[in-house]
């Protein structure tokens, strides 16, 4: 049986809260009085109804056609944008403690825009839309820069 | 009741260059995020809830409040010229102002827009005003029992009409709640759910989960679009905007039924701004004279979508401001923007801080003002806007989610968070569970446990008091009709269908 994206997502939900609820039964469960349920309790509780609820999304999703998946859209093209997009905002996260915000965030901005214009017209930017969004993003991540850390007072790498 | 001696101190708090200012801005903002189909009001809320962090309440929560009005407004922009609706509550003015468009008087139809969106607006900033003071003081009364049952049925309600299925929607709300009990429990101080990571043991950051969920989920999802091949062609040309106020008032019942319509729709929690508008839509058309000409271009439809749109806004802060129970999604990010203030929506914040409150009255007041005029005197800025590659948009919305969750703590933690919510998100909305539910749950979820306890712990452990005082039996009551409605409804159309198969 091949499962939908539907199916898999409760499952996955479904096996999240089960570690969910075994974790609560494990956990310290000191109570604040006498008649105090404790402090494990309403996570149990949290925890058993997701547990039974999105086992009754399975089995509803394995009944019904998935809408979800006759939008138009290749899911192969789905998947492969959605985790390039992540990729690239983990990889951000992760070298802009060391390249410093500005570097980091030209990088980022100009590879997720690479990475769209990619999926949208099938075939890498020209050379001179390269060089337009490095541009326009050098000058969006200075102003941004310039706004959030001196207008703002947000504190960035 | 209403003491109008704190509209004295509240003017003061607004009537300054800097919090006008905010106030400006966020109204522009929300135009643009409105009219750009896909960036909801909500995302737009969320992606500037950074920003005021370091802003007096007022000015913070006054360019929010300017962002929401001018997002529910800005929607009407491309759901004219584009047949695609801004927001989920302009999908009914796409049903007469495209046509219209397509006759040529696209203008008409945006001056339309903008004075039935302003009439909708400026009323319920009056009626948020004038019924929310009673609400807070009667709800000094509420004691554990009742802000439990209280809090039962802000998630009963908001589960029930959120996501495409109730059992998903209550997942969703059951998550937020799971969320909400990460950290130390407030009783014991045992901690719960913290993996050994200190920066889970005050719970789960607010800011990040919330910018996640609503920013770079809602950017994930639109991302997509771009694989999508569209033929749409906006209808540039348009004849100059007037300010159809005669128009408008000709129409004086319909512009009042939508203004009634949706500051109670917007007032009860869940129900939105799209509900708001369809209803609206429906009643307008059973009380006109012309009910043939809906749907072909009719100034009555526009007016009735629009006015009741606007006019949900100040009814959705109504239960938000006065009870902590958000209208709906993009008040539930509003009241995040009050939280991160350090300020605890409820009927204590109307004592503790009431120019703080009034304030927020005015700058709801002045907040549609300003969309009324920026819509008029900057139609045709707005419109390019519309012509923004997604491509450019996308990233740099990442980038602003990104500096807004780094930016406020300086915890890379937060950032990871980010990304957690942010593919939560994705997912929920992408399978129909909705991440409404979610913020609520994360709101709702910690008043419902501490005050269950609380009352347990007042009362001997005896459970009967959530059922013999009267405020905590009717909300219970309301929780219990507002779930099992839905179910008959689907029970029943289900009958239908295998009686008619």
């Amino acid at each position: 049986m091949r499962l939908k994206g539907d199916s898999l997502f409760a499952l996955a939900l479904f096996a999240i809260f089960s570690f969910g609820t075994y974790q609560s039964t494990v956990m310290k469960n000191p109570s604040g009085g006498p008649s105090d349920v404790g402090a494990a309790f309403f996570p149990f509780w949290v925890c058993v109804f997701i547990q039974v609820l999105t086992a009754l999304i399975f089995i509803q999703s394995i009944r019904v056609k998935d809408s979800t998946e006759g939008d138009g859209i290749n899911l192969k093209h789905r998947f492969a944008l959605f985790a390039g997009i992540l990729l690239l905002l983990f990889l951000y996260i992760f070298i802009m403690d060391s390249v410093g915000f500005i570097i980091a965030s030209i990088l980022f901005l100009v590879s997720v825009h690479q990475l769209l214009v990619f999926f949208e017209t099938g075939r890498p930017s020209a050379l001179k839309g390269l060089a337009f969004s490095a541009l326009f993003f050098s000058i969006a991540s200075i102003a941004l820069y310039y706004l959030f850390n001196t207008v703002f007072r947000l504190a960035l790498p | 009741m209403i003491d109008f001696s704190h509209y004295a101190d509240a003017l003061g708090l607004v009537f300054q260059f800097k919090v006008i200012g905010a106030i400006a801005a966020g109204t522009i903002l929300g135009i643009i995020f409105g009219a750009l189909p896909g960036l909801t009001a909500a995302m737009g809320i969320a992606v500037l809830l950074p920003l005021t962090y370091d802003m007096p309440p007022v000015m913070g929560f006054g360019m929010l409040l300017g962002t929401y009005c001018g997002a529910v407004s800005g929607g009407s922009i491309s759901a004219t010229l584009l047949n695609i609706p801004g927001t989920p509550s302009s999908v009914a003015t796409t049903l007469d102002a495209y046509p219209m468009a397509m006759k040529g008087e696209a203008g008409r139809a945006l001056g339309i827009a903008i004075v039935a969106s302003f009439i909708g607006g400026i009323f319920s900033s009056v009626v948020l005003s004038l019924a929310a003071p009673p609400i807070a003081e009667f709800a000094l009364n509420f004691g554990a029992a009742e802000y439990f049952s209280l809090a039962v049925f802000g998630l009963t309600i908001i589960a029930s009409v959120s996501g495409k299925s109730m059992a998903k929607g209550c997942v969703a709300g059951l998550i937020g709640i799971f969320v909400s009990l990460v950290g130390l429990d407030p009783t014991t101080g045992s901690a719960r759910f913290t993996f050994g990571e200190m920066s889970l043991l005050s719970g789960v950051a607010f800011l990040p989960a919330l910018i996640g969920l609503f920013a770079v989920g809602q950017a994930l999802t639109d991302a997509e679009e771009t694989l999508k091949k569209s033929n749409t062609k906006i209808q540039k040309q348009f004849s100059s905007v007037h300010l159809r106020f005669s128009t408008v008032f000709k129409r004086w019942k319909t512009v009042l039924l939508s203004c009634l319509v949706g500051t109670t729709v917007g007032a009860i929690p869940g129900a939105g701004g799209s509900v708001a508008s369809f209803v609206a839509y429906d009643q307008a058309r059973r009380i006109s004279k012309t009910p043939e000409k809906f749907g072909t271009g009719h100034d009555e439809g526009i007016i009735a979508s629009e006015t009741s749109n606007n006019a949900m806004t100040g009814g959705a802060i109504i239960p938000m401001i006065t009870l902590g129970v958000p209208g709906e999604a993009a008040a539930a990010v509003l009241m995040g923007g009050l939280m991160i203030q350090g300020l605890r929506p409820g009927p204590m914040l109307f004592t503790d801080q009431a120019d703080i409150v009034y304030g927020i009255f005015i700058a709801l007041f002045i907040a549609n003002i300003f969309m009324m005029l920026f819509q008029f005197f900057g139609i045709r800025v707005f419109v390019k806007v519309l012509s923004i590659p997604r491509s450019y948009l996308i990233p740099i919305i990442l980038l602003f989610c990104v500096i807004g969750s780094f930016g406020v703590s300086g915890n890379l933690f937060d950032v990871y968070l980010l990304l957690i919510f942010g593919v939560l998100g994705y997912f929920l909305n992408r399978f129909g569970y909705g991440t409404a539910p979610v913020v609520l749950g994360m709101i709702l979820g910690n008043v419902a446990e501490s005050e269950f306890r609380k009352g347990m712990i007042m009362f001997e452990g005896d459970w009967t008091i959530f059922f013999t005082r009267p405020i905590s039996l009717a909300f219970l009551a309301c929780a219990l009709i507002f779930t099992a409605l839905p179910l008959y409804q689907t029970w029943r159309e289900n009958r239908k269908q295998r009686a008619e198969g």
